[in-house]
């Protein structure tokens, strides 16, 4: 890891800015981290241009809502619409959300590939499995990815690997990017020692070591392109001035599964299904009260994994985050309430990971806003009822007392997992009983060799802009079903790659 | 959007309601100022400041919306309006019961913040490092 000594290039003061370079990569994220990389050490003349702000991990804060202020898009309270009401969590600052992700690393599952490849055979060729096995080992060399170490993992952990043993489910520590962690708990805030490995520690300083610039503040509004080529991108920065950036060789689009496709709507590059076929992973959550101290809050955020489900579209983890989360998921209003906030230490709140079907949209809307429209199918709900009984299951086994599922029709707590069975085949069809948010997300600019049904070929680039290509989730043709930052990270490495022969 | 003195004061009722003391020692969101937190709500997106506002003014008029009684939330007894929150947190209208959650959370949000809610819940411990 590389220590600089500012956390960006980007100048003060000018009413105007302009460059020219050769490459301009719109967002900080793990994307834009991994091809700014890559392209620098190649020679490259970089320069990443990223919407949110610089923060550094000694102005990291402690509680949720003002990181979620600080680092977080819209301050986390950014929304799916459709049936129900879905939070939709991105990051809005230097290194994107792996500077506040639980630092979860999974490579990209080759079954997931052999998807990809069946529906759209190209992709065999365009984006070989090779590569992007090659580019995953050098992501996890390079962030230090490592199973959580047992003697931070915490309280919660422990009781899932308990939880899991018990049941006979495929469990295991979390494999995370992190060095040196205490087991402080901090992810979802940032960690306030550095110790996760995310882009803003690793990939970002390593590319502005190989000449990298980066702007951090300025607000990408369009790229500019004529007939066959983009020239580059216009924007505005954090103080209201304008900025303008010439690209010579390419702009590369790495703005998330939410806001490349937008970006791409808004420049009047709408061709093919720009904006379509928005996936995620919807978690839900269960919580459990035990007769032992937990400090769900305390241990390794999130450091342990029950995997044996991922074929079904199933994935759970041992959740960590502030005490005023926790909260807010425990049961009642008032007296009921308080009395469960007064024994919070006792509470553990773990969560699943749907590999959900359903496709949404991404539209923009207003001057600078986005609509996100989108709704579980009937298969998804079914898949998130059978993802709270395992969860209600993994915490009594785990030894909880009572269970709370937090679904409205279903009973507040209950104190035995007998009524789990049930709940799964007669629990509420209505999405809008389950309390669910969403993260990971996927497909809007997807790749494939159709421009009828894709927005980039196989190696990343615009069917129709050449020298534009978009490098982040949205050109995953499907969600994957794990976490993704690994094969984000190596998927825009391979890109890169491609970019620098090109 | 700011908030109104009279919508700050009819948070503050309606966060004591929600979150009285948790267990002896500990305050109940009545029993703090949260009112440097209803300031930093100004953080929020549009839509979710108009839902934070929107929640406001239906628990503040839920007794004449929601139960018929022609009077307000604040002019309740402590019983009652334990029994309006839990009608409201299970009520059949999706959106009702989401402004209720709503509320929750900002309630949460604001009430561990306070420095006497961490001490008590010992939220900032320095938890030992094992000898690396």
């Amino acid at each position: 890891m590389i220590q600089v000594a500012s956390l960006h290039d980007t100048p003060e003061g000018a009413p105007e800015l302009s460059a020219d370079v050769e490459v301009v990569i719109i967002g900080s994220g793990a994307a834009g981290a991994a091809a700014a990389r890559r392209l620098a050490r190649g020679g490259v003349r970089v320069l990443i241009v990223e919407e949110g702000p610089a923060v550094a991990p000694s102005q990291f804060v402690s509680d949720s809502f003002g990181a979620m202020a600080q680092l977080y898009r819209d301050a986390g309270a950014q929304v799916a619409f459709g049936p129900a009401f879905l939070p939709v969590l991105q990051g809005r600052c230097v290194g994107g959300s792996t500077v506040f992700n639980g630092a979860i690393c999974w490579r990209l599952p080759r079954d997931v590939w052999q998807e990809w490849v069946a529906a759209d055979p190209a992709l065999e060729g365009g984006l070989p499995w090779e590569a992007i096995e090659r580019a995953l080992d050098e992501v996890e060399r390079d962030l230090e990815v490592a199973p959580t170490d047992p003697a931070i993992a915490g309280r919660k952990n422990e009781l899932m690997a308990r939880g899991a043993a018990a049941l006979g489910l495929e469990g295991r520590p979390t494999r995370r990017n992190v060095r040196g962690c205490e087991g402080l708990g901090r992810c979802l805030q940032g960690c306030p020692r550095g110790h996760k490995l995310g882009m803003d520690r690793t990939y970002l300083p390593e590319a502005r070591t190989a000449g990298a610039t980066l702007w951090a503040g300025c607000r990408v509004d369009a790229i500019a392109w004529r007939g066959t080529r983009a020239l580059g991108v216009r924007g505005t920065t954090f103080s209201g001035g304008r900025f303008t950036v010439r690209a010579s060789r390419a702009v590369v689009l790495a703005a998330s599964a939410v806001q490349s496709p937008v970006l791409l709507q808004r420049s009047n590059i709408g061709d093919g299904p720009v904006g379509e076929g928005f996936q995620a992973h919807p978690g839900v959550s269960v919580a459990g009260r035990f007769d032992e101290p937990v400090r769900m809050w305390e241990g390794a955020t999130q450091g342990y994994e029950v995997i044996g489900l991922r074929r079904e579209g199933l994935k759970f983890e041992a959740l960590g985050f502030g005490a005023e989360i926790l909260a807010m998921r425990l049961p009642g209003a008032g007296a009921e309430f308080a009395r469960a906030v007064g024994e919070m230490d006792r509470w553990a709140d773990w969560g699943c990971a749907v590999r959900a079907r359903a496709r949404g949209t991404v539209r923009p809307s207003g001057r600078s806003g986005v609509k996100i429209r989108y709704a579980l199918t009937d298969e998804d709900l079914g898949r998130v009822r059978r993802g709270v009984r395992v969860l209600g299951e993994l915490l009594f086994a785990a030894g909880a007392r009572a269970v709370a599922c937090g679904v409205h029709g279903f009973a507040e707590q209950i104190d035995s997992p007998k009524a789990l069975a049930r709940f799964e085949e007669e629990g509420p069809r209505d999405p809008r009983a389950y309390p669910m948010a969403m993260t990971h997300l996927f497909g809007t600019c997807r790749m494939g060799s159709d421009p009828r049904t894709s927005v980039v070929r196989p190696d990343f680039r615009h069917h129709r802009i050449e020298n534009l290509y978009v490098v982040d989730s949205s050109v995953f043709p499907t969600n994957i079903g794990v976490n993704p930052q690994n094969s984000i990270l190596a998927l825009a490495t391979v890109a890169a790659d491609g970019i620098l022969r090109a | 959007m700011k908030l109104s003195a009279w919508e700050a004061r009819a948070l503050d009722r309606l966060a004591a309601a929600l979150l009285p003391s948790p267990r002896p020692g500990v305050p109940g969101a009545g029993a703090i100022d949260l009112r440097p937190f209803w300031r930093e709500l100004r953080h929020l997106p549009r839509a979710a400041r108009l839902g934070v506002r929107a929640a406001i003014w239906l628990l503040t008029f839920g007794p004449l919306l929601l139960i018929g009684r022609f009077t307000t939330f604040g002019r309740l007894d402590p019983a009652a309006q334990e029994r309006l929150l839990a009608r409201v947190a299970t009520h059949r209208i999706y959106l009702v019961r989401q402004l209720l959650q709503l509320l929750k959370t900002v309630v949460c949000f604001g009430y561990f913040r306070d420095p006497a809610v961490r001490r008590s819940f010992e939220l900032d411990r320095q938890v030992v490092a094992p000898e690396r």
